[in-house]
């Protein structure tokens, strides 16, 4: 079940009246919450609703433990904790991949043996919810949250907006949200309506338009597309997935929102980034800040000397780039990622007082261009296509095979809304918030019935989906 | 530690559907949300029903197929007079989807007959 389609809008609509229905009471309501969430889990494959419900009672069990121990026992249990949840993790995602792996490195060997290869099915949103959980355990070892009940923690982890490509919301945002019934606002109601429109825009129609007959085409076989054809489709890869990523988590803010919560910004014009790690300011926040908070910092941060700042930025991009999924693409686009962290920070540092700083725009060009070159590696379904891809886009040939006006303005306007100005939909929202309900009502329905004849027939899964 | 560790990070990156304060916020908002959300429902209801045909279908078939689907047609030809508007928007991105700049092929049977 998919968010835009119509099947998915019966759901919501009935979750929304059930919930509303049952804000007497807000543990009947979390109860309710949390059956729909599973349903909606469910409808992709209805084992993964056991591993959800089994991850959110060991860590339950181990957060209760953490809370009831000394700190030394603590941090052991966290240990275990963090080692179980990347277990799962790793059990689903990584283990093809390895034996995979360790197959060919023995053929190399001569010493090729029959090693069982494995077709592990991966649940969807696996590598968020793990996330999760184990950020909550350390906080709640760290005491920064209570330990939560069972009932809130399993709808923690599995609220059904957030639960298949984030964004990572994390215990201290959701839990103190959880313990009372929520109020609604027109304001963030009107925010949560027209952050569903846009969401539905950007995947619907940019995202499914720019994925069929632009990047599609041309990662499919780059071979035998021009230079034009390629920069144009990288260009218009680096559009589709920020639409797709960017469609998916507005639209979880605003059905969260639609039911009374709050989740975090996870997406902030992230191509009008002045360097990379602005960018991952702007990209992805809630696995950003994830990797900053959990993995960076712990690991020392900047605070043990030069050498072991850039080692650190390195393995938590590197880590990050592995988060995406077992393969070398992801390995290089988080080790291209790490690199250039570093070398930004090194050329700041060594760069001359008295000489003038980059311009914005120069920052801006730059920093886009690094990370279409990351999307690139990130896109492509092998290293040896990935090569393929760059050495036709090296090529020379200028012609037109492939892009047509259409795609040519998706793409340019995919990258001017980074050009608009900030907040726009929480301005927007201002305004509509005064509106009357039947007028607004008429309005949003006249501009999803438009989204609906734009998009073509059939809706892809989310780009995030398989991470 | 940062701020998003120990306060969350709603605290330290905000949340799209936080907006400023006003009077009007509180005046009875579920209402104001709910009359909304049925006045869209029941203008897509009347103006895009082929949508809900094309979900009848996409099911896989049984007791409830069977059941849904004349309801659903019945629906899409009762409501065909004012269905006119997705038609018409379609077929404008329709015409935009077929303009070219010379002889390019886009879309995924281009890909296998690119030069």
């Amino acid at each position: 079940m998919q968010f835009p389609t119509f099947g998915f809008a019966l759901f919501f609509l009935a979750v929304y009246i059930v919930t509303w229905a049952l804000r007497g009471s807000n543990e009947w309501r979390k109860i309710a919450l949390l059956m729909a969430s599973w349903f909606f889990y469910g409808s992709w494959d209805g084992r993964f609703v056991a591993l959800l419900f089994a991850s959110a009672f060991v860590n339950w069990g181990l957060a209760q433990a953490i809370v009831r121990n000394d700190a030394r026992t603590g941090r052991w249990l966290v240990v275990v904790g963090v080692v179980l949840n990347l277990a799962v993790l790793a059990g689903f995602k990584y283990t093809g991949f390895f034996l995979e792996q360790l197959a060919a490195l023995l053929e190399r060997w001569g010493m090729g043996r029959d090693v069982p290869l494995l077709e592990v099915f991966l649940p969807v949103g696996v590598s968020f919810f793990t996330f999760q959980a184990i950020s909550y355990l350390v906080d709640v070892h760290r005491r920064r949250v209570p330990a939560a009940g069972l009932l809130d923690l399993s709808l923690l982890m599995s609220f059904f907006p957030h639960l298949v490509a984030g964004p990572i919301v994390r215990a201290s945002d959701l839990l103190p949200q959880f313990r009372r019934v929520p109020r609604l606002t027109r304001g963030a109601v009107s925010a949560a309506l027209l952050l569903i429109l846009w969401g539905l825009l950007k995947k619907a129609v940019i995202a499914s338009e720019l994925a069929a007959n632009l990047v599609d085409p041309a990662f499919h076989d780059p071979a035998h597309r021009s230079s034009f054809d390629l920069l144009i489709g990288a260009y218009g890869y680096a559009v589709q997935i920020y639409c797709d990523f960017s469609a998916y988590s507005d639209m979880a803010i605003g059905l969260a929102a639609l039911l009374g919560y709050s989740f975090p910004r996870n997406f902030d014009q992230p191509y009008r980034a002045r360097s990379l790690q602005d960018f991952w300011r702007r990209w992805h926040i809630s696995l950003s800040s994830w990797l900053r908070d959990y993995l960076y910092i712990p690991l020392g941060g900047s605070r043990k000397g030069r050498a072991r700042t850039y080692v650190n930025l390195f393995a938590t991009m590197f880590l990050g780039g592995l988060w995406h999924g077992a393969s070398w693409n992801f390995m290089l686009w988080g080790s291209l990622h790490g690199l250039w962290l570093g070398v930004e920070r090194a050329a700041k540092r060594r760069w001359p007082a008295h000489w003038p700083a980059v311009p914005a725009f120069v920052g801006i060009l730059v920093t886009f261009h690094i990370v279409v070159l990351g999307w690139i590696f990130f896109r492509a379904p092998g290293l040896d296509e990935a090569l393929a891809y760059l050495a036709a886009l090296g090529a020379g040939d200028w012609r037109n095979t492939l892009v047509t006006p259409l795609s040519l303005a998706l793409v340019a306007f995919g990258l001017a809304i980074h050009a608009m100005p900030a907040r726009g939909v929480q301005a927007i929202a201002v305004r509509v918030r005064q509106w009357p309900a039947p007028a607004l009502g008429l309005a949003l329905g006249a501009l999803i019935l438009v989204v609906d004849a734009l998009r073509p027939a059939g809706v892809a899964p989310f780009i995030y989906y398989q991470f | 530690m940062t701020t998003g560790a120990e306060q969350g990070e709603i605290a330290e990156v905000g949340s799209p559907v936080l907006v400023p304060g006003d009077p009007v916020d509180h005046r009875a908002p579920l209402r104001w949300a709910t009359v909304t959300i049925a006045t869209a429902t029941a203008f897509l209801s009347l103006t895009n029903a082929p949508t809900a045909v094309a979900w009848v279908d996409g099911l896989t078939p049984g007791e409830l197929t069977v059941r849904l689907r004349p309801v659903a047609t019945a629906w899409q030809d009762a409501t065909a007079p004012v269905n006119g508007a997705h038609r018409w928007v379609a077929a404008r991105w329709r015409a935009a989807h077929d303009l070219r700049f010379g002889d390019e092929q886009p879309g995924e049977e281009g890909a296998n007959d690119a030069p």
